[in-house]
């Protein structure tokens, strides 16, 4: 006999994204997942932001690494912003990806009422952390010209799940022969809606356009 | 990635199936749908399930996956592929795909043997 019924596998995660849509919600936060491969400059690239809003903004990170408190460290010294950490390891078996039941537990006991934006930085991966829904309210991946420009074709679902995408590193895009219109035009056929913007945390070009989106998606 | 987790969530899914349907008899089977565009491999959920499901309901039952592939169609002139290549850029008419199929991670059905008297 067979009986049909349809129940989703992720409904956990989901249940637990929704409620961790509303607290943030309540706390009056935009929320933005960033994700990435690792070493692309999520964290470098939080330095910067955290650097030129930290007086107009209040800004709370919720940080995300299979271990240490290497970006933490690094961030908490560029503004006393509140920052909790995740690390995977210690509860998680050292999982590859943030996801709702995780963000849920690691806010349980805050109170971040009145902040303006939060940062989720997730862990440096291009698979996993394009399929968990953690109650942000936009994913925004990181990607260096270092990584090359067949990346999008390569790991569609992390770009098709994309708000926007931060090309960092154009400092350097000629020293590693990175073909930009290939780039563009792969990004396009995985996502059309993808907004890019081309910067590097390094020099400080495009930031401000970086800066720009962030308010205009805030207001 | 992450079978073993997803298939928790799997059985967890399975088991309120079976308590709001008041499930008595063996379950024999549990047919879930895998969408081509999760991050998920079948055969490694099997390998989980196969393990997980000891000392539960699911006990012996065999786990069916039917892969579903990306499909997609264009918001602008309604035409449906099933892309080779990941994309929602329809290359008809330039216009924005949506996916219609391929990111399903769902139970839709149990195969119950009624016990025998």
């Amino acid at each position: 006999m067979r009986i049909e019924d349809v129940r989703e596998i992720l409904s956990e995660n989901d249940r637990f994204a929704a409620v961790n849509r509303e607290r943030f919600a309540r706390w009056g936060a935009f929320v933005v997942n960033l994700m990435s491969a690792p070493g692309a400059g999520k964290t470098t690239i939080l330095e910067r932001t955290l650097a030129a809003l930290k007086d107009d903004k209040r800004i709370a990170i919720i940080e995300g690494d299979v271990r240490g408190n290497y970006d933490l460290d690094r961030l908490q010294g560029v503004a006393d912003v509140p920052i909790i950490q995740i690390n995977t390891e210690v509860a998680y078996g050292g999982e590859c990806h943030l996801d709702a039941v995780m963000i849920g537990k690691a806010i349980a006991s805050a109170d971040l009422t009145g902040t303006d934006l939060l940062f989720i930085e997730n862990v440096g991966n291009l698979v996993c952390p394009a399929e968990f829904d953690v109650g942000e309210a936009c994913k925004v991946m990181v990607a260096s010209v270092t990584e090359g420009e067949d990346k999008p074709l390569k790991y569609p679902l992390m770009y098709s799940v994309s708000d926007a995408l931060l090309l960092n590193k154009v400092d350097i895009a000629d020293a590693v022969g990175f073909d930009r219109t290939a780039f563009l035009r792969n990004c396009r056929t995985v996502n059309p809606n993808l907004e890019i913007i081309e910067l590097s945390a390094r020099t400080g070009e495009g930031l401000a356009t970086w800066l720009d989106w962030l308010q205009e998606k805030m207001a | 990635m992450h079978e073993l987790s997803l298939c928790r969530g799997l059985i967890d899914s399975t088991l309120a199936i079976i308590e709001e349907h008041r499930v008595s008899g063996r379950v024999s089977a549990v047919l879930v749908q895998v969408g081509r565009f999760t991050t998920v491999v079948p055969e490694s959920l099997r390998f989980h399930f196969e393990v997980l499901r000891r000392g539960t309901r699911l006990e012996d039952a065999e786990l069916q996956v039917e892969t579903v592939p990306l499909r997609t169609r264009c918001t602008s002139c309604g035409i449906e592929h099933e892309p080779e290549v990941p994309s929602l850029l329809c290359r008809d008419c330039d216009g924005l795909l949506e996916i219609v199929a391929g990111r399903e991670l769902r139970v839709v059905a149990i195969d119950v043997t009624e016990d025998a008297a």
